[in-house]
This record gives structure tokens, sequence and C-alpha cells, in this order.
């Protein structure tokens, strides 16, 4: 059975270097909370995996807490660049991998059936991957001979995702957005899962589109209100916009991103006493 | 900082434009945050193309009809009316490989490039050849798995310029038709389609971007002198089909009564006060 657990204690098996594998999509049900923690931790050199990266990814590489991103989409949507992604990437501090939809997917869906490499055709031979991604190899099919390009399995030793509710055993309902959150935990050590809500059985099980993460997939829960804000958590709270253009704008100033994570930090200890005295 | 009468007359013509691509029964790929081309799917779909269904990202839902268009209520407004819910290994792996190879259905999704070249190849990865001077781009998602085997490909340029139709990519990441001294494909030049704020470009039988379309009001001269590169023309290129009073009043009252269309006219801190007056806007609205 799943432990609840404060929300140090559920992270605590991120440490620096870790290999981490975040949950949700660009502005949807992101584990900001979590990641706010981290950066309060001062984790360093974690190598994160993520569809696509969005402000989480972001203020964990502006507190420098990110060595390697791997993702095939990095920024804030409507909202524009990812502010401290694109500084440390010209700055040279933060390793890009470049990925595709298909290269991601591919990757994951090889960790979780714990095969090497899934095969993928060989068509972006004439685009620039293949110059800054030489871990995908091309091969002869066995089958027909045709030249296909083998993208290689990815394992992480954490999943760390925000559901929109949780029950007593650690059943966990991901509505809207399910970007891979489904599959994330297939090719992770240990599942770390932030709830908006921990409900009773009966009531998780009327929830739209089922649960999509079972108990016995997640390690390690918290429960944690607003943890995804300000991206949405459908359907418990939209995206706040506004907060993620003042986030874009506090980083034009060197101390905005801390003033930002600071009362960003105030606003989850509102919903949850026990963070504000963690410092 | 609202865009000013010229801009807006513009994106309108880009939308129409853009609806006009789409058929009935098409799969049509809705972007993250990307209103001009979600405003010319439910123009469509109001119009000549109802039975289209759209695929929204912020659900991932497969959607059925029209809405309209929101900044903050689109979640709340698709998840509970979606025909379907996929996981991007269902997009990936199941869904989308057929149809970008071809067949049923047939997709459509304009896309937006940093960069395009003359044999329409895009950039969405990295501007300038040195990453210490130049910018990393966001990263081009699902366009190089897309356009390396489609043979219909479309973008959209909402400020045609230099900088974006340019002669060399800094990083190629959209696949575009052979340049000459290449191995030609084992296919017929793909069809690609840029729709700017000042005309439509279609690539030809050699494959090279032309015009296919000038919107009203703009010369020649102008659409050269903010491209890059040489583009071919025809002896005698036609105007683009401007938007009738009933899609002017389709868009302003039942797509998208807000304006977030213009948005993508508009960039960095301007794009952002513009985003905290429609907020406002939207707020007073509901409440």
């Amino acid at each position: 059975m799943t432990a609840w657990l404060s929300l140090e204690d559920a992270l605590a098996p991120v440490i620096h270097g870790t290999r981490m594998a975040i949950g949700g999509m660009t502005l949807y049900r992101r584990p900001v909370g979590a990641a706010m923690a981290l950066a309060r931790a001062g984790i360093r050199d974690l190598d994160v995996l993520t569809l696509t990266a969005g402000i989480e990814t972001d203020l964990l590489i502006g507190a420098g807490c990110v060595r390697v991103l791997r993702s095939c989409y990095t920024g804030l949507e409507i909202a524009g660049l990812a502010p401290h992604y694109t500084r440390a990437a010209r700055a040279g501090t933060l390793q890009v991998v470049e990925e595709t939809e298909y290269t991601v997917s591919l990757a994951v869906q090889a960790g979780a059936m714990r095969v090497p490499f899934l095969p993928m055709l060989d068509t972006l031979g004439a685009t620039g991957i293949h110059r800054s991604r030489p871990d995908l190899k091309r091969f002869a099919c066995p089958l027909t001979g045709d030249s296909l390009v083998a993208v290689p399995a990815l394992h992480v030793d954490v999943a760390l995702i925000h559901a929109a509710a949780a029950d007593e055993d650690g059943n966990c309902w991901l509505p809207g957005q399910l970007a891979l959150d489904p599959q994330l935990p297939f090719i992770a050590t240990t599942t770390i899962v932030t709830a908006e809500r921990r409900v009773g059985t009966a009531e998780l099980l009327s929830m739209q589109g089922g649960t999509r993460l079972p108990a016995y997939l997640v390690d390690r829960i918290a429960l944690l209100p607003g943890g995804s804000w300000p991206t949405s958590c459908h359907p418990q709270s939209a995206l706040d916009l506004a907060a993620v253009l003042d986030y874009v704008d506090a980083a034009d100033a060197p101390e905005g991103l801390q003033h930002w994570l600071d009362a960003a930090w105030a606003r989850l200890g509102s919903h949850t006493p026990e963070l504000s005295h963690a410092g | 900082m609202q865009a000013d009468t010229v801009t807006t007359a513009r994106i309108d013509q880009m939308v129409v434009a853009m609806s006009r691509f789409v058929s009935d029964g098409d799969l049509l790929g809705e972007g993250i945050g990307t209103f001009l081309p979600n405003a010319a799917y439910m123009l469509a779909k109001h119009t000549h193309a109802p039975r289209c269904v759209s695929l929204c990202p912020n659900g991932n839902t497969l959607m059925l009809g029209t809405r309209v268009l929101s900044l903050g209520r689109d979640e709340a407004v698709t998840v509970p009316r979606a025909l379907s819910f996929w996981t991007y290994i269902d997009v990936n792996l199941s869904y989308m490989p057929g149809a970008f190879i071809g067949g049923r259905p047939r997709w459509t999704e304009f896309m937006r490039p940093a960069q395009v070249d003359a044999h329409g190849w895009s950039n969405n990865v990295q501007i300038g050849r040195d990453p210490a001077h130049g910018i990393r781009l966001p990263g081009a998602a699902g366009i190089p798995d897309a356009t390396s085997v489609s043979r219909r490909v479309f973008y959209y340029v909402p400020r045609h310029t230099r900088q974006v139709f340019t002669e060399r990519l800094d990083h190629a990441s959209g696949v575009g038709n052979p340049r000459p001294g290449e191995a030609a494909s084992p296919h017929a030049p793909k069809k690609i389609v840029v729709v700017t704020e000042l005309c439509v470009l279609e690539s030809g039988d050699d494959g090279r971007l032309g015009v296919a379309s000038l919107h009203e009001g703009v010369t020649r001269e102008a659409v050269d002198a903010a491209t890059g590169f040489e583009l071919a023309w025809r002896r005698d290129t036609p105007a683009t089909v401007p938007p009738t009073a009933a899609q002017r009043a389709l868009l302003e009252r039942e797509i998208d009564p807000l304006g977030l269309r213009f948005l993508e006219a508009l960039s960095g801190r301007d794009r952002r006060t513009r985003l905290r007056e429609l907020i406002a806007i939207e707020a007073g609205a509901a409440a």
C-alpha cells in the first residue's frame, strides 16, 4: 500500500543527480509545488525527462537544479519562451537533448516493455537531430532490409506526478490532459505523487475517465492542494495565466525568480501549514 | 496594446485563407495556445466542414463541434464534452502515424515555424548556429515526425519577415522538399503551404515555394522585400479570396469575440501586456 507522507518525506528519493521524469503537459497539471520544494532543498544535477517542459522545469533550471533536459518542447504556450531555459541553454549550463514527440514516446514505451529499443522509420535523416543524437542508431530491418532507426529505451529513478485526487490506498485520478503520466511509473524505480485532494474510493470511482494510475504503481504520495498552481488542475482549478506572466516578467530582475518562488511557496503553505515551518 | 486595424484585417484574412484548406471530415490538429489556426478550424466547422474532429491539446481530447475560444476556460469547456481521451502513447504510436503518412482520416494541421527556407524546410530548434550567441527555441515537438512522412504540410506565419523566410536555416527540424543536388525523393514533391499575413505560398512542381495568392492591398514588392530568398511568381498572381461579412460576423460573435487570434501578431512584452488586458476582460465578462 502506498504511504501518505509529508511533501518533504515523499520527495526524499530525489537527490543530486537523480534521473527524474516529470508528469503533466506544458501548463496543465504540472507538479509545480514539488518542483519548488526541490528548488528550496538545493537539489543539483537533475537529469529531467518530460515530453514537454513548462514552468515546473523552467523554475528548476532557474534555481540551478537541472543539468540535462530531455523534451520535445520547452515553453510557456501563449506566454512565450521559458526564460530560464532559454538563458541556461545559451550560457551552456544546461544540456538540452533534442527530442521529437515520437522519440520520447518510443523511448518510454521501450522502457515499459523492457526491450532495449523500439524502431522508427528512418525519415529524420535530413533534419539536424542525428547530428546531436548519435544514440539514435540506424539498422537494417531483419524482415525487409529497409533502414530503420533504433530509439533507445529510457529508465528514470523517479517519476513525479501531480494527481487531481487520490484515495486512501493511493489510487490516483488523472483527468484531462494525460500526457505520458499513465506510462511514467513503468519506467521509474520510484513514483512520487502529489495529490490535489484526498477522497474516498467510491468518489474516486465515480470520476470521469477512470483513475489511470492504480495504487500499486504509486510508491509515495503527499497531499498538496494547490500543488499544480499556476498550471491547471482540471476540474479543481484553471490555469492562472496572470501568475505565469508574472513569472516571465520577474525573470528580467536578478532576484525576480526568488521573489516569485517565495510568494508561490507562501501561497502553497496557506493550504498546507506544515510547509511554512519547513522554511 | 491592441493590434492595429491593418493587422487585425490581415489576421482575419489569414484565418479565412487557412479555413479554406480544411475539407469536411478532416482530423484537425489544434496547437498549444495557438488561437489563430484554432479560429480557422472553428470557422471551417461552422461553415463548410462541420464533420471535422479536432485533436485538442488541453486534454488530448477528440472534440466534435465548435466552441468559443477562451484564455482560461478552454479546458473546462472541452474535457467534459470529449469524444475520447488519449495519452501521448496513443497519439504517437497508434493514432497519428497512419494519419501523417496518409489515408484515413485526412490530417490537417497548421504549424508555426521560426524559420522556413525556399524548399519548405523549417526550424523550431535553434536560431543562430552557435548556441552561445543564438537562441534555443522551445523545440519542434511533433513537426519532424509529421513533416518527414506527410505529403501535405501546412504552416502559418503571422509576421512575414526575412528573419523567418531565410535562404539558409540555422537548423532543420521540419522536412521540406529536396533541394537541387540532393537525392530526389521517390515521391513527387510534397505540397507545402505557408499562409502569412501578406500572402499564401505554395510549393510548385520543382518543390520550391511560390506565391499562390496575394492578400488585398499587398504588393509583390512588399512580399519580395520581406522574404530572404527568391520566390517563384506566376504571370498573374490572383488575389486571396477575402473574408465575407458572414465570416467576419462568425469570428467576432461565435468563435473569438475576445480577439485571441490577434495575439500571435504580437511578441514578448507587447503580447504579455495584451494578455493581461484580455485576462481582465475575460474575468469581467464571467463575473
